[in-house]
């Protein structure tokens, strides 16, 4: 009976801990959450956020706190990203999803986790030697003579970390299918791109949607790669080959000064907290459609 | 009849096109780093600290930056595995209301997905607050902050796919949730649990964003857990800053380095993975 | 031998009720089958006897279970206790991810039981009928043996707890005919020292092993006897129509 007494006690607290640590696992998430809310509330208490949001003056040193410029970088990059990799990154998944047998997917596991595990810092090393020269030599021929660190260079250089990560969800989004959806029109005498147009896309549309989606959440938020081909220049780009100044890359840059300009941590903690919910909107709508499709 | 099937065609070739299209870009990089940075490869750039004057071309290494980095990812991996692994087991259905479960998996993705320098700046404030400055356990603080969510996340998804007869048998013969926690769920999921930690540790070992103004940076090895500590990643970053040819060169052999890294951890877990299935049951 | 009796058990999951007010005596020391079509709450019948049902969260209990006159869902009831006094088998075999050894061990072990000792093992592998088969590679991963040698793998695993009844949901139907036999020789021996409840949907399999006989369909307990008379003269139309192969 002691021996039944002592395991059910065990039990009972292992219950209780792992149960305790998850709820803390929770807590702590909504106490960072906080932090960033507590962290930039001077500055919101002190400015309407239309004029935070809204304005492009960014003059820490006058007390002009507009993060506009920042925000619209960041979005430019993300969809210029967006643009160069959901296409490939797409067709490459439908081909190892349609064309290609199960040896071949397994093989090519490897380079695609490999890629997707490249630290930032490298594709940015990538990114100065390859696609600024590039970048550059492209500017020329539209007739504009720039240096190659521009908001096109960011987008491209983005396009290229976020496509392991596009094809590797998407895969699995079409991986889910049942094979039955397809053979049906196959056995009709559909050929691989009418299956693929009419009943592949048809029924994982909105799973591959929310895969580009959170492709954009990811571009939207790389820090180091991006800044070290996008020129930092607090403007609004008028044109691709413009330098520009994504919210990452302010909060990465300015972070060690900012002790020395009154209101400045609160504006870079409101940058980040601006950073973390629109990067949380993208990818909690795209998650919570993943997670609808994973449980039918 | 021949229009569709060259319309099949012509589909089929951008298919396999993107495909290979992006397999070329991963064989660009791999070209780019070690051509760049096999030149300035030498012994001494990985066992050295660096010299005075070795950002301005004189002789050294970037061992600082290695061990750094090495210090800063397995101590965060330590801290996430002591609260990952429970919280996984927690979000079994054994011990979770499958809704609550659910909610609570929605909300680690999202988290999974933040980006690491929005955990850099929370870090920077909580330390700030404490009194810490950037150091080695600030370092580990922001990292374990940034592999939680993915190391809960992926070690939830191997315990959740041990087939449910299975959990049946040690409970049919009376045992606790516990002891069938221990005789099943961590003993077949073991093989995904490794390669979660490993995944989480190539994340970490990678990361740059969050470290920058928690673990600051410094030539020395740290000698405590309050001493600041270099990173692979911000040696490369800070060293292609560099206008003179050596240093950015050895930028690119850093950046070899820490690809050998990632590759060596890529495979290492593949071969764990294979390695510990001995008692699996399919 | 405990007398385990039912009363009045309903178990409803979600909308569809699976149990209708069952009602029944098992009859002690013998090989009692529930038998009837797939789908008629045979298996569900048998989890309630040891409360494996709690597991599934959708399902809800209603009725007793009467074991030696206490209710196994009464307040006093300790469920790990209830479910080292009634074993119960798979319909496959799932061995747990650790060796032979470990396996028939596991249970003695976890209940504190005083021998968990080599010779233990030996002398519940043996009674299942699987020791000639391993006795030299104890060590070795359960997960090698065949699917027939796991099934009496499990079956050793259940009698090592020292259970007084058994429970088997279609123990045999993953496996090969010669695994087959030998798991209903055992049955047969051990009937003389446990009481054996075993589900199955093959009727001849009852034929050969059962005393008695439930029949079960659409959650109902429709008929129930020794089995001679159960099967020479069901009373009931839809256990005539069962026995005659009219409805499956």
């Amino acid at each position: 009976m002691s021996v039944l007494l002592f395991r059910r006690f065990k039990d009972q607290i292992v219950t209780m801990s792992l149960r305790g640590i998850l709820v803390g696992v929770l807590i702590l998430s909504a106490g960072l959450l906080g932090i960033l809310l507590l962290k930039s509330a001077p500055m919101i208490s002190d400015f309407p956020l239309s004029k935070l949001i809204f304005s492009a003056a960014w003059n820490p040193w006058k007390g002009q706190f507009g993060l506009s410029a920042f925000i619209v970088a960041s979005l430019g990059v993300a969809i210029i990203a967006l643009i160069f990799a959901s296409p490939v990154s797409l067709l490459a998944a439908l081909y190892l999803s349609e064309c290609a047998n199960r040896r071949l997917r397994n093989a090519l596991r490897l380079p695609i986790d490999i890629l997707a595990g490249v630290p930032s810092v490298v594709f940015g090393l990538v990114g100065v030697i390859v696609i600024i020269p590039s970048v550059s030599i492209l500017s020329r021929l539209c007739g504009r003579d720039t240096t190659g660190y521009s908001i096109l260079s960011g987008g491209i250089l983005l396009a290229i970390m976020i496509m392991p990560y596009i094809l590797s969800l998407s895969l699995e989004v079409l991986l889910s299918l049942p094979a039955e959806a397809r053979e049906a029109a196959i056995a009709l005498g559909a050929t691989r791109w009418e299956t693929v147009r009419h009943v592949v896309l048809k029924r994982s549309v909105v799973g591959l949607v929310a895969a580009v989606v959170l492709g954009f959440a990811r571009a939207f938020g790389e820090t180091i790669a991006v800044m070290m081909v996008v020129g930092n220049v607090a403007k609004i780009p008028h044109s691709a080959f413009d330098p520009a100044y994504p919210l990452p890359a302010l909060i990465a840059n300015n972070f060690g000064e900012l002790m020395s300009i009154p209101r400045f941590d609160s504006a870079l903690f409101l940058a980040a907290l601006v950073l973390m919910i629109i990067v949380g909107i993208f990818s909690l709508a795209a998650q919570a459609v993943l997670h609808h499709i994973g449980r039918i | 009849m021949r229009n569709r099937k060259m319309k099949d065609a012509l589909f089929y070739w951008t298919m396999l096109g993107s495909l290979a299209f992006i397999l070329a870009v991963f064989s660009v990089i791999l070209i780019v780093v070690f051509s760049k940075g096999f030149p300035a490869l030498r012994w001494s750039l990985i066992f050295q600290l660096p010299k005075s004057g070795y950002y301005l071309g004189q002789d050294g290494g970037v061992a600082n930056a290695i061990l750094g980095t090495l210090y800063l990812s397995s101590g965060a991996v330590l801290v996430s595995i002591i609260l990952a692994l429970p919280a996984a087991i927690a979000l079994q259905k054994d011990y979770t209301s499958p809704r609550f479960a659910q909610f609570t998996r929605l909300i680690l993705d999202v988290l999974w997905g933040t980006p690491s320098i929005v955990y850099g700046a929370i870090g920077f404030a909580i330390m700030v607050y404490l009194g810490i400055r950037a150091s080695l356990l600030g370092g580990i603080f922001a990292l374990s902050l940034v592999m939680l969510p993915l190391m809960i996340r992926s070690m939830d998804e191997v315990i959740r796919i041990v087939p449910e007869e299975l959990r049946e048998t040690p409970l049919a013969l009376g045992s606790t949730r516990f002891e069938m926690v221990r005789a099943v769920l961590l003993k077949q999921a073991f093989p995904g649990i490794l390669t979660a930690v490993l995944l989480a540790l190539g994340r970490g070992i990678g990361d740059a964003a969050s470290v920058l103004f928690t673990a600051g940076f410094t030539d020395n090895l740290p000698g405590s857990l309050m001493d600041p500590v270099a990173s692979l990643p911000l040696a490369v970053f800070f060293q292609i800053g560099s206008p003179l040819k050596e240093v950015q060169q050895r930028a690119y052999a850093s950046a070899m380095i820490l690809l050998f890294l990632i590759l060596v951890i890529n495979i290492v877990s593949r071969i764990l993975e294979k390695r510990f299935t001995r008692h699996t049951i399919r | 031998m405990p007398h385990i009796a039912i009363r009045n058990l309903n178990v409803q999951c979600g909308d569809h009720q699976i149990l209708k007010d069952v009602n029944c005596d098992i009859p002690d020391g013998c090989i009692v089958a529930i038998v009837g079509p797939s789908g008629c709450g045979k298996t569900t019948l048998l989890k309630s006897l040891n409360r494996l049902l709690d597991l599934n969260e959708d399902a809800k209990i209603q009725g007793q279970v009467l074991l030696d006159g206490s209710d196994i869902y009464g307040e006093s009831s300790d469920v790990l206790s209830l479910r080292k006094k009634v074993g119960f088998m798979a319909q496959r075999p799932y061995p747990l991810p650790m060796s032979i050894q470990d396996n028939v061990s596991f249970g003695p072990k976890i209940h504190g039981l005083p021998d968990t000792s080599h010779g233990m093992v030996e002398r519940y592998l043996r009674l299942a009928g699987l020791w000639e088969e391993v006795k030299d590679r104890l060590d070795s991963p359960a997960a090698k043996l065949s699917i027939g040698q796991q099934q009496r793998l499990a079956l050793a695993r259940t009698l090592a707890v020292e259970p007084e009844v058994i429970l088997a949901d279609e123990p045999t139907s993953a496996l090969d005919p010669i695994s087959v036999k030998i798991v209903e020789h055992q049955f047969r021996l051990l009937k003389s020292q446990y009481t054996i409840v075993l589900v199955t949907h093959i009727l001849r399999q009852a034929r050969r092993l059962a005393d008695h006989v439930i029949f079960m369909y659409s959650g109902e307990l429709v008929e129930q006897g020794p089995a001679e008379s159960f099967f020479a003269a069901p009373k009931d139309e839809r256990t005539r129509a069962y026995l005659s192969g009219e409805i499956s």
